[in-house]
């Protein structure tokens, strides 16, 4: 059962190679999660209700109290950048064995290169965004939409050209076969 | 002579005395020499109350043979109080001596991360540069607003190693363990995942977690070539499963004494109900935050970046186990740094108080270990290669990066604010400063303990009612009576005055979060309180027990009546219990 999920590294690429863009892939992905995370923690964090009426609540209940989904929303986003981490390296690894012999290795070493450099921008471009929209987060229940959507664009950016890039790549794969 | 086992013997004798005098340099960064000085700036910040809720109260409780988990809420956990309180002959318990103690405790604690990092990397350099990383993102960080000196490490326990004890210890079995597979690091590795859940539930759950993922791994993924012959296959699982088996049995053992310790016995009766409290306790405390995520984003946007950075650094060796995994080519060096990456992911998910749960203190030694292992295994990689290429001068040019990495950490650590305010051994001003009580301006909460320096005002405001509060109970104690304290101010009451606490929760008074609860605390009185009660006598202005403190002084009201006013409190008494008792 367990061998059914295993990965061969493809004939068609030297092991260093396969591996140097896997690792490229770890850290995009995980640039990706650290940001679904956060997204998650102040998007959907505060959604909480406070499962007491104010009334019932003497003042310590209503100083502690602050129910949020925060825990909820770090556990699943962590959990998600794992899987995103797997699922990407499956597609990968599909993709690098459905590629020609000749053309696997370039696209290896420039697929580690291109997600490797896409990942530090993206990651810049993240921070930035946190450094600047966050201080104007309120103590409230409700962030605004241009807050979220500002926070999740670089994210959203990467992913979309992502599966632009493997789209014509295995469109390209197909073709040359 | 050289080559010999004599030279060899010397030479590593050098070398284990030199990680040994920097293992004792690294205890002195935090051991705190003065205690008094810092238990009085924690005293004075918060009388206490965060160690109260952190371990105190339970361990008064146990020490006066209630059981925690059963009669008592512990939250946190149990393996602090039942060790405080079974310390207590040698070292009576009291705050002071709780935080020296745990202060040493802190010394070896980081020492012994600097054993772990000379245990994963093999240039000293790297394990100090990794050790002060550590130190500095673990210890030495601001924390809550202020320089993090000696208030923030020590006025909240539950954001120091306090809150995970024996991880570093962990993490050094299991690298042993990963390394040699031998049966006796299974044992050790066992054995501390079972103190680490004891001693503190949320983080232990977290070790405990760690722990499965890392015999799933073994059991699973590791070492399994696809050449080797079926029957080899079968020996070496037979192998690792008799391993698995030994830990399991010393992780079982450790649990089942230290639980029975911490019941007085009742767990073996009571396990059930045990499980329930313990477990219940945690649940209970889930969700209790002050503040949204959202205003602490607000408030610390450049260290939320930093936490979430360490954040990748953690994932990043999990995702990389994961890959290895998949591949089944996982080596025992990452497979530990990704149980080290997820302890430390996991470490941001608390259960109990979860208010403002991303901090760099709780990620921050996961972050470091990970970090400087990969340098290490880097600059090896790249030394190797240019060792073999025949470039001498390059890597001389390496060894240089490396102790310039360390020196950059060590300044790092050394020049920060936090560290310059706290008062350990190196700060001379700053002992001289605390070792002058008493002198006109400072004095001793306990004088005849030489415990609690407080400045004079501090103590005649705070320091003189609770000394005349004590001498009351005392005396009550003495005569045979037993005195309920409803204040929040209890335990310190309780502890320093021997009396039996009428409920050993910290949670009851200081946490009654809703009406209901506050009007079964007054029924519970009602029916079990004794004929004595030690009560502030005006309401507490601006404070968070204040509703609870009106409702149970109004229901004291018609059975029990003002025996003696006292500087701040009322000692009532009940005289129809007294009758009938």
């Amino acid at each position: 059962m367990i061998d059914r999920f295993r990965l061969q590294v493809p004939d068609s690429v030297t092991h260093s190679c396969y591996f140097r863009s896997c690792r490229a892939w770890l850290v995009l992905s995980t640039c990706l999660g650290l940001q679904a995370i956060m997204v998650l923690m102040i998007g959907v964090g505060p959604l909480a209700e406070v499962p007491y009426e104010p009334a019932t609540l003497t003042n310590a209940g209503r100083f502690f109290l602050a129910a949020e989904y925060d825990t909820q929303a770090y556990a699943t986003g962590c959990v998600l950048t794992v899987l995103l981490a797997c699922l990407g390296l499956w597609v990968w690894n599909r993709c690098l064995s459905r590629i020609g012999r000749a053309r696997a290795e370039a696209v290896s070493r420039r697929g580690a290169s291109v997600m490797l450099g896409v990942a530090v921008m993206n990651v810049v471009a993240f921070a930035g965004v946190v450094i600047r929209v966050a201080p104007g987060l309120t103590d409230s229940r409700r962030v605004s939409p241009d807050v979220l959507f500002a926070l999740s664009a670089p994210g959203a950016v990467v992913i979309v050209a992502m599966i632009v890039v493997l789209w014509r790549v295995l469109r390209e794969s197909e073709a040359s076969s | 002579m050289k080559g010999s086992p004599r030279a060899w013997d010397v030479a590593r004798i050098r070398e284990l005395a030199l990680d040994a005098a920097l293992a004792a340099g690294i205890f002195s960064l935090v051991w705190l020499p003065a205690p008094s000085g810092v238990a009085g700036t924690v005293f004075a910040g918060d009388l206490f109350y965060h160690w109260d809720h952190f371990m105190m109260a339970q361990a008064v409780a146990h020490l006066h043979g209630m059981a925690l988990a059963l009669d008592v809420y512990a939250p946190y956990g149990l393996g602090w109080p039942t060790l405080m309180s079974s310390l207590s002959p040698v070292l009576p318990l009291s705050h002071q001596n709780v935080i020296a103690f745990c202060a040493a405790f802190g010394g070896l604690y980081f020492a012994s991360l600097y054993g772990l990092f000379r245990i994963a990397v093999p240039r000293r350099s790297l394990a100090l540069a990794g050790t002060f990383m550590a130190l500095g993102l673990g210890f030495f960080s601001p924390l809550l607003g202020d320089d993090g000196g000696a208030v923030s490490n020590w006025q909240w326990p539950s954001m120091i190693f306090v809150r995970a004890p024996f991880d570093v210890f962990f993490f050094i079995a299991l690298l042993v363990h990963a390394r040699t597979g031998r049966p006796a690091g299974a044992i050790a590795v066992g054995i501390l995942a079972a103190l680490s859940l004891v001693f503190e539930t949320d983080t232990g759950l977290m070790i405990v977690g760690t722990y499965a993922v890392y015999w799933a791994c073994t059991l699973l993924f590791r070492g399994r070539p696809q050449e080797a012959a079926a029957g080899e296959e079968g020996d070496r699982a037979t192998s690792v499963l008799s391993t698995f088996a030994l830990g399991l049995v010393g992780f079982g053992l450790v649990s089942i004494i230290c639980f029975s310790f911490a019941t007085h016995g009742r767990f073996l009766s009571e396990p059930i109900a045990f499980f329930g409290g313990w477990l219940g306790g945690l649940t209970n405390a889930v969700s209790v935050s002050a503040r949204l995520f959202t205003a602490y984003a607000a408030e610390n946007p450049s260290s939320l970046v930093l936490t979430f950075g360490m954040l990748g650094i953690c994932l990043l060796a999990v995702v990389e186990v994961a890959m290895k995994s998949l591949h089944r080519r996982l080596d025992p060096m990452s497979l530990f740094l990704g149980c080290v990456g997820l302890y430390g992911a996991g470490r941001l998910v608390l259960f109990a108080w979860n208010s403002e749960a991303i901090r760099t203190r709780f990620i921050g030694i996961s972050a470091a270990i990970i970090l400087v292992v990969v340098v290490s295994r880097a600059v090896e990689a790249y030394g190797a290669g240019l060792r073999a290429g025949g470039a001498g001068l390059r890597v001389q040019l390496v060894l240089v990066a490396c102790w310039l990495f360390a020196l950059v950490s060590a300044v790092a650590v050394l020049s920060s604010p936090t560290f310059l305010h706290y008062p350990n051994v190196w700060k001379k001003a700053l002992l001289v400063q605390q070792s002058s009580v008493p002198d006109s301006a400072m004095t001793y909460l306990f004088p005849d303990r030489r415990e609690v320096a407080l400045d004079l005002p501090m103590d005649t405001r705070i320091g003189h009612p609770i000394r005349v509060a004590i001498q009351e109970v005392k005396a009550l104690v003495e005569a045979g009576e037993q005195v309920a304290v409803l204040d929040e101010r209890k335990t310190i009451i309780y502890l320093h005055s021997g009396a039996r606490p009428w409920s050993g929760d910290a949670a009851h008074f200081m946490n009654t979060w809703t009406r209901e609860a506050s009007q079964e605390l007054r029924e519970r009185f009602r029916e079990t309180g004794p004929a004595y009660v030690l009560m502030q006598r005006g309401a507490p202005e601006r404070s968070l027990t204040r509703d609870t403190w009106l409702e149970l002084r109004m229901s004291l009201h018609p059975r029990y009546r003002v025996l003696k006013e006292l500087p701040v409190f009322d000692l009532l008494v009940c005289d129809r219990c007294l009758q009938s008792d």
